[in-house]
């Protein structure tokens, strides 16, 4: 947070940190902000949380695991700091075999959330 | 120079994306979404192929099963694969690494750390090449420097019968050019299979080695030899075998029963009438048959103490009578069909 003064793309990032890293996003790309924006819409458009909660319906958990797994690394890499951790957390959860409970409306809400904060950032 | 090729496999295309940004403006970019595709990638493009970033969990064909197939096969010894792992989870980078992967890297991706890490592992490669390439030429220099010494005994050991050298090279490049001629023939290809050439020809050398056992008064009498003196003369087969089976630490083993069959075996006939044991047709090593066609030619050919130099056609004729008595029948024929190859090097 103590970015925000230094210039005013920061700020206008800063309150999307807990959900969105935009910054780092950006400097994963080698600083091509088109990309990572471009990666962002992509994103917007898939089913990898839903997968998850299909998954967690019919209590297969190795798909569960599985499908978390992949959302995990995804969100890691577009810095989608809130998904990707409930994506480890339910990843973890799963591969115990244990049923991921609260999780599921918790990473709907993220999802939700996060794609809210796409929807603006992108428009 | 054109840019290094890295093959990146991930099922998801988002994740390629980063580290196609990541890489390519120092790499060339190409892609797989499975396992399955990122064998038939590496198949495909080869030696052409710097590096492989491989995620271990994918549909299809995961990562750790498309790394064992690549360490089968032997890939991973020439091109490093570099496993993507996500941090956080309990994935074992440790398994990927005892599969044969060269590194790994973790998502979220770092583009410094991807960057430095494929740098280092392109690095490691060129230095091992380098060195497998210094190594090899040491390895033939040794060679080299192993079938000159065999070759300057065996000229020493003719350097007795007033020959200068001259014998052992004929022989030895006549060898090289009939076993050509034997490698295209459909009655010796399965024993062409079991043998190698170029160990052959210059086994060649050693194959009268065992003469420097027998008596000047013997091996340089002008005339004929009386029976007891051929016995003794006859002798210089074995001797020559018993030299070789001396030798200490010269490799490889098939070069080594290569000068051994040709020294014991090179006076045996196919009809079984030959010495020392009478092998007969091909129970006689193909080496040693092959030898005694060409030993023949070239005896013939040139003038010894005991008999003036025939001609070229007087040779061949020779040899065409003895086919499948003295000789063997296939090789025999091959030789005297392609007279002219040995004409050439007679005379040389």
């Amino acid at each position: 947070m103590e970015n925000l003064q230094t210039s005013e793309q920061h700020q206008d990032y800063g309150d999307f940190v807990p959900f969105i890293n935009v910054e780092e996003g950006i400097k994963r790309l080698v600083n091509n902000r088109a990309l990572y924006f471009k990666l962002l819409n992509n994103f917007q458009g898939r089913d990898f949380a839903q997968k998850i909660i299909d998954a967690a319906n019919d209590k297969n958990y190795e798909a569960v695991a599985q499908a978390a797994h992949t959302l995990k690394g995804v969100a890691a890499n577009l810095s989608l700091t809130a998904l990707s951790e409930i994506s480890l957390q339910i990843e973890l959860l799963a591969k115990q075999s244990r049923d991921i409970g609260h999780l599921k409306e918790e990473c709907t809400e993220t999802v939700e959330k996060t794609l809210s904060l796409i929807a603006r950032l992108t428009s | 120079m054109a840019k290094q090729k890295i093959l990146v496999v991930d099922d998801i295309d988002i994740n390629r994306e980063i580290l196609k940004e990541i890489l390519q403006e120092d790499y060339d970019i190409i892609e797989a979404k499975n396992g399955i595709e990122a064998i038939e990638k590496v198949m495909h493009y080869k030696n052409d192929l710097s590096l492989v970033l491989l995620d271990i969990m994918m549909p299809e064909m995961d990562g750790y099963e498309a790394l064992e197939t690549l360490a089968k096969s032997g890939y991973t010894n020439k091109i490093p694969v570099i496993i993507i792992t996500a941090a956080g989870g309990n994935e074992n980078e440790v398994r990927g690494l005892e599969l044969g992967a060269a590194d790994y890297i973790t998502k979220p991706f770092f583009p410094e750390s991807v960057l430095r890490r494929v740098e280092s592992q392109l690095e490691l490669t060129k230095h091992r090449k380098y060195l497998e390439k210094v190594v090899h030429v040491n390895v033939e220099k040794i060679i080299e420097m192993r079938d000159n010494l065999v070759d300057f005994l065996a000229t020493i050991v003719e350097y007795r019968d007033g020959e200068s050298g001259g014998h052992i090279k004929r022989t030895r490049l006549m060898m090289e050019e009939l076993f050509k001629l034997l490698s295209k023939s459909k009655k010796l290809e399965k024993e062409m299979l079991k043998i190698n050439r170029e160990d052959i020809s210059k086994a060649a050398a050693l194959h009268d080695i065992g003469k420097i056992s027998i008596p000047d008064n013997i091996l340089l009498k002008p005339g004929k030899l009386t029976p007891e003196e051929f016995e003794i003369m006859k002798t210089h087969s074995v001797k020559g075998a018993k030299l070789i089976d001396g030798m200490e630490g010269i490799n490889p083993q098939s070069y080594v029963k290569a000068c051994r069959d040709i020294a014991l075996y090179h006076h045996e006939r196919w009809d079984g009438k030959g010495y020392p044991e009478g092998l007969s047709g091909d129970n006689i090593p193909l080496a040693a048959r092959a030898m005694a066609v060409v030993d023949v030619y070239d005896a013939i050919t040139n003038k010894r103490v005991y008999k003036p130099a025939f001609s070229h056609e007087e040779a061949l004729d020779l040899i065409s009578k003895g086919a499948g008595t003295q000789f063997d029948p296939e090789i025999a024929e091959i030789f005297v069909q392609n007279g002219d190859i040995f004409k050439n090097i007679e005379n040389s």
